[in-house]
C-alpha cells in the first residue's frame, strides 16, 4: 500500500516536474558551452536582466512597505469593514495577468485621454519601462502582506502590549519588537514576490511592446529567441531564470525551517 | 500610591463587562482580584493599566485622574498571564528594555542600566541565567523574569494577570509564598487577578471579590471567607452544602458532623451514600430523609471511631450555618 | 470617552492612521483604479454590442476551451494533489525534503520558461512526446497540452491545501474508527475522506483560479488554434493588439467577473473547511 501510493505520487512529480527541467538543462547546454555562453551574455540578454533587475528593485520594496503598513493595521487594530480590505488586497491573486497588463493599457495607453496627454508631454508609460513596472507591481502586489497577515494575526499584540506599558514609543515598538518577530516571514514574502517580479510573463507582455534590448525582460527574451526558432537561445536564457527558481526554493527550505523553529521554541 | 476606581463601567456591544465598580486600594496594600472567569476581573486590570479603555469612571493613583493618560506614561508594572516575554531577547535584554526605550534625556547611563538590571535579577534569584533566551526556562523562571521587567521601570503600582496561572501546582506554591515575601520587601501597591481562591486568601492583604462585571464584596481573606456577603461569594469561597427543604440553608462540609447515636438537640437523619478517604480527610456523601444530597467532611480518626459504612443510617448536625434571604439559585 | 464604537474609540497602539492610510493609498493607487478602468471601459459598450461580442463563436469556444481545459486540469490536481499530500504527511523516505521544495516549482518557475520546457518534452521530438506518440496520443499544439500545463501550473495548491489539514488532523480519528471495527476501507471513506473533502475542494478551486487566467505557459504547447486551442487570455491579447479595445474589454470584464465567482466560490469553501476542522 504504501510503495504502491508512493510509487503513484513520486512518478506523478516525476512527470511533471523533473522532465520539463530536465529538458530544459539539457536543451540549454547540449550545443555545448560556447553557445550557452553566447546566448547568456549577448547584449539584448543583459539588457534584458538589467530591466528584470530594474523592476525587482522597484516593486518588491514598495511591496514590502505596503504589506508592513497593511499588515499592522489589519492585525493590531479593529476597524469596520476589514474582512472586505482582506480579499481587496487579494485581488490581483485572481485577476489573469493577461488583464492586469491590459488594464494599464487602458489607463496609460495612447487610446486613452490620460495617456494622449501623458505621451504629448513625454510620460511614456506603456511600451516602456513604467509599464512594464507598474504591472509587475500589480501582480505581485500581495506576496509580503499575505504572508504577515496571518503571521501577526497569531502572535497577537501581547508584546507590544507589554512594550507599551514598559514605556516604549510606536518606532521602538515597531523595530525593537514587531519587526524582529516576524522577520522570517517577512522574508519570506519577499522572497516569493521577488521570484514573481523575475518571472512575471503575461502582464509584462502586454504591456513592454517587445522592443529588444529596451523593453524585454528576460521572460520575454526567451518568447522571443523560442519563436525565432533559435532553441538553444531560448533553453539558455530560460536556464537563468531556473537558476533563480531554483535558488528561491534553496531560500524558501531555508526560511521555512527557520520559521518553524522560532514557533517551536516558544 | 494609591488607586482609587470611581464608578467604571464598560459594555461590549450588549455585553455588560463591568457594572459601575468602585474600589479603593490603599497605598502599599496587596490587593486580589478574584473571580470566575468572565467576571470582569482581567478588564478591570487592564485597566488601571490603560490597556482597555473604560466607558465611563474614572481611576486615580494617588490624586491624579489616569483616565486619560496613555499606557506608556502611566509608569505601571504589568506581568502578563503568559509573560509576554521578547522571544527574540536575553533575559538581560529583556529586563533592559523598558530602561532603554526611555527618552535620551531620562536614560540611564549603560552601566547605570546593567548594573539596575543585575541589582534586579538578584532579587528575582536569577543571576546566572542572564543570557539564556526565554524559551531555554521554566516556566517559574519565565515567571520571574516576567516580574523583574516589570520592576525595572520602577512602576508606580504593580499588576499581575493571574501571575501563577500557566504554572503546576508544585511551583505555584512556592512562587506564591515568594511573591509574598517580595511584597513585604518592596511595599509596593500591587493588584493581581486570580480564579484561584485559595492563592488570594493566602496571598493577597485584601481580597475583591468578582462576579458578573460587579464586585461583589471587599475585605481581609478571614472576613471575605468568614463573614460572606452573599450566597456567591460564600458558594465561590469553598464547598457548600444546599438544604433546599430548609428554606436555602448553606453549610461547609466540615461543618457537618456524623453522629452514629441520635445526639442531643436539633439534628437529622440520613443515609450514608458515598465514602471517599481522601487521606487526610475522609468525604462522605450523604442522603437526608427531606431528599437533600450533601456532602460532609471528617478526620480520618473521627471516621475510624464511628466506623461508618456505606448504607448505614446516621444523624447530622450543623455546626455553624449560612442563609442569605432571597437567594435559593443554585 | 467620546463614544462607545470601536471604530472612534483611542487606539492603543500607535500607528493605525499612518498604516491604514498606506495600505488604501497605495492599494485604490495600484489596484483598485487600474482595475477599475476596465469597468469604466465597459460603460462605453451598449448592452447588445456587448452581446455581440460575447457570444461570436470565437469567442464562445476560447471560454469553452480556458474552462473545460482549467476544471479537467482541476480534477487531475485534486486526484494528485491528494495522494502527493497524503504521501509528504504520512510517509518518511529519503529525499522527502527535496520532494517538498520541488512542488513549489510551479510557482518559482516562471510561466514562459515552464512553457517552453513543458513543449519541449511533449513535443514528438520530446523525451515524453515520443513514447506518448507511439501510442497514439499526441500531446504539444493539442488540447491535451492546454490541459497538461494547467495541470502544472496549478500542481502546488490542492497540496499545500491539504498538508497543514492532515497534519492537524493526525492518526487519531483513523485509529478511532479501526477500534470501532471499520476496514481500511470504510475508515477512508467514510472518516478521512469526509474530513479532507472541503480542503481538497478549496485547493482544487485555486487551482482552477490559476489555471483560468493562465497564459506564459499554455501558449507555447497549446496550438494556439482558434475554435480549438484558443484561451480567453490569448483572445484577449490578440484583440488588444489588433486595437480592438472594445471587444478586449467586453472579454476580460466577462473573465473577471467569472473569476470573481470563482473567488466567492473559494471564501464559501474555506468557510466549511474552517467548520468542518476547527469544530475537531
Amino acid at each position: 500500500m504504501k510503495w504502491g501510493l508512493m510509487g503513484i505520487a513520486l512518478a506523478f512529480l516525476a512527470v511533471f516536474l523533473m522532465t520539463p527541467l530536465v529538458v530544459l538543462l539539457y536543451n540549454a547546454f547540449h550545443e555545448g558551452w560556447r553557445v550557452y555562453q553566447m546566448a547568456v551574455l549577448d547584449p539584448e540578454t543583459i539588457a534584458a536582466v538589467k530591466l528584470t533587475l530594474f523592476a525587482v528593485i522597484c516593486a518588491v520594496p514598495l511591496n514590502m512597505i505596503f504589506g508592513l503598513a497593511a499588515a499592522w493595521a489589519i492585525t493590531k487594530f479593529d476597524f469596520p469593514f476589514k474582512n472586505f480590505l482582506i480579499t481587496l488586497i487579494d485581488l490581483p491573486f485572481t485577476v489573469s495577468p493577461v488583464i492586469a497588463g491590459m488594464i494599464f493599457v487602458l489607463l496609460f495607453g495612447a487610446r486613452s485621454s490620460l495617456g494622449a496627454w501623458m505621451i504629448a508631454h513625454g510620460w511614456k508609460i506603456i511600451y516602456d519601462v513604467p509599464g512594464i513596472v507598474l504591472a509587475t507591481i500589480f501582480v505581485t502586489f500581495p506576496f509580503v502582506a499575505r504572508e504577515l497577515i496571518p503571521l501577526m494575526h497569531a502572535q497577537g499584540t501581547e508584546q507590544e502590549e507589554a512594550a507599551l506599558t514598559l514605556g516604549a514609543n510606536g518606532w521602538q515598538i515597531f523595530t525593537r519588537i514587531t519587526l524582529p518577530n516576524i522577520r522570517w516571514g517577512l522574508l519570506y514574502g519577499v522572497i516569493l514576490c521577488t521570484a514573481r517580479c523575475l518571472g512575471e510573463f503575461g502582464a509584462v507582455s502586454v504591456v513592454s511592446g517587445h522592443i529588444r534590448g529596451m523593453t524585454n525582460t528576460v521572460s520575454l527574451q526567451v518568447e522571443i529567441l523560442y519563436n525565432e526558432y533559435q532553441f538553444s537561445g531560448a533553453f539558455a536564457v530560460a536556464s537563468l531564470l531556473v537558476f533563480g527558481a531554483c535558488l528561491t526554493l534553496l531560500l524558501k527550505l531555508y526560511v521555512e525551517k527557520k520559521m518553524h523553529y522560532g514557533k517551536g521554541s516558544i | 500610591m494609591s488607586i482609587k476606581i470611581r464608578s467604571i463601567c464598560k459594555s461590549f456591544e450588549t455585553f455588560d463587562v463591568l457594572k459601575d465598580v468602585n474600589l479603593e486600594i490603599e497605598s502599599g496594600e496587596l490587593m486580589a482580584l478574584l473571580g470566575p472567569s468572565g467576571s470582569g476581573k482581567t478588564s478591570l486590570l487592564r485597566m488601571l493599566a490603560g490597556l482597555d479603555v473604560a466607558d465611563s469612571g474614572d481611576i486615580y493613583f494617588d490624586d491624579q485622574n489616569m483616565v486619560d493618560v496613555p499606557v506608556r506614561e502611566r509608569q505601571v508594572g504589568f506581568v502578563f498571564q503568559h509573560y509576554a516575554l521578547f522571544p527574540h531577547m536575553t533575559v538581560f535584554e529583556n529586563i533592559a528594555f523598558g530602561l532603554r526605550v526611555k527618552p535620551r534625556k531620562l536614560r540611564m547611563s549603560s552601566e547605570k542600566i546593567n548594573q539596575k538590571v543585575m541589582e534586579l535579577l538578584g532579587l528575582v534569584q536569577l543571576e546566572n541565567l542572564a543570557s539564556r533566551h526565554p524559551w531555554q526556562l521554566s516556566g517559574g523562571q519565565r515567571q520571574r523574569v516576567a516580574l523583574a521587567r516589570a520592576l525595572a521601570i520602577s512602576p508606580r503600582v504593580l499588576l499581575l494577570d493571574e501571575p501563577f496561572g500557566a504554572l503546576d501546582a508544585k511551583v505555584r506554591k512556592e512562587l506564591r509564598q515568594w511573591l509574598r515575601q517580595l511584597h513585604e520587601e518592596l511595599r509596593m501597591t500591587t493588584v493581581f487577578v486570580t480564579h484561584d481562591v485559595e492563592e488570594a486568601l493566602e496571598v493577597a492583604d485584601r481580597v475583591a471579590v468578582m462576579q458578573n462585571g460587579k464586585l461583589e464584596q471587599v475585605g481581609t481573606p478571614s472576613d471575605v471567607y468568614h463573614h460572606p456577603s452573599s450566597a456567591f461569594v460564600y458558594r465561590f469561597m469553598g464547598q457548600v452544602n444546599v438544604f433546599a427543604s430548609r428554606q436555602g440553608l448553606y453549610v461547609r462540609p466540615h461543618l457537618l458532623e456524623i453522629h452514629a447515636e441520635m445526639p442531643v438537640g436539633e439534628s437529622f437523619s440520613a443515609k450514608i451514600d458515598q465514602i471517599y478517604d481522601l487521606g487526610s480527610v475522609v468525604r462522605v456523601d450523604l442522603l437526608t430523609l427531606e431528599g437533600d444530597c450533601v456532602q460532609a467532611e471528617l478526620t480520618y480518626d473521627r471516621y475510624k471511631a464511628l466506623g461508618l459504612k456505606k448504607a448505614d443510617l446516621v444523624y447530622i448536625t450543623i455546626k455553624e450555618s449560612k442563609s442569605f434571604v432571597g437567594d435559593y439559585s443554585i | 470617552m467620546a463614544g462607545s464604537k470601536p471604530f472612534f474609540r483611542r487606539k492603543l497602539l500607535p500607528g493605525f492612521g499612518l498604516s491604514l492610510g498606506i495600505t488604501l493609498f497605495y492599494l485604490s493607487a495600484v489596484v483598485l483604479i487600474p482595475l477599475s478602468m476596465l469597468f469604466v471601459k465597459s460603460f462605453d459598450l451598449s448592452a447588445a454590442a456587448y452581446w455581440q461580442i460575447i457570444s461570436s463563436d470565437r469567442v464562445l469556444a476560447a471560454f469553452r476551451v480556458s474552462f473545460m481545459s482549467a476544471g479537467i486540469s482541476a480534477v487531475i490536481n485534486a486526484v494528485f494533489g491528494f495522494l502527493i499530500a497524503w504521501v509528504q504527511i504520512r510517509y518518511q523516505y529519503p529525499g522527502r525534503r527535496i520532494v517538498d521544495a520541488m512542488i513549489d516549482l510551479p510557482f518559482a518557475l516562471p510561466t514562459s520558461v515552464a512553457g517552453i520546457s513543458l513543449t519541449a518534452a511533449f513535443s514528438v521530438t520530446g523525451i515524453l512526446g515520443f513514447w506518448l506518440d507511439k501510442i497514439g496520443v499526441r500531446v504539444a499544439y493539442t488540447s491535451l497540452g492546454i490541459i497538461v500545463a494547467m495541470t502544472f501550473v496549478g500542481l502546488p495548491f490542492v497540496i499545500r491545501t491539504l498538508e497543514p489539514v492532515m497534519q492537524q488532523l493526525g492518526k487519531d480519528y483513523e485509529e478511532a474508527g479501526t477500534i470501532l471495527g471499520g476496514n481500511r476501507w470504510q475508515v477512508f471513506t467514510r472518516v478521512i475522506f469526509p474530513l479532507l473533502l472541503p480542503a481538497t475542494m478549496t485547493g482544487a478551486a485555486m487551482a482552477f483560479a490559476r489555471a483560468l487566467g493562465e497564459y506564459g505557459s499554455v501558449i507555447f504547447i497549446a496550438g494556439n488554434m482558434p475554435y480549438k486551442t484558443e484561451i480567453v487570455p490569448l483572445l484577449i491579447i490578440s484583440k488588444l493588439e489588433q486595437f480592438d479595445y472594445s471587444a478586449a474589454t467586453a472579454i476580460a470584464v466577462t473573465m473577471l467577473g467569472l473569476s470573481f465567482l470563482v473567488l466567492l466560490m473559494i471564501n464559501v469553501l474555506q468557510g466549511w473547511q474552517r467548520r468542518r476542522v476547527t469544530s475537531l
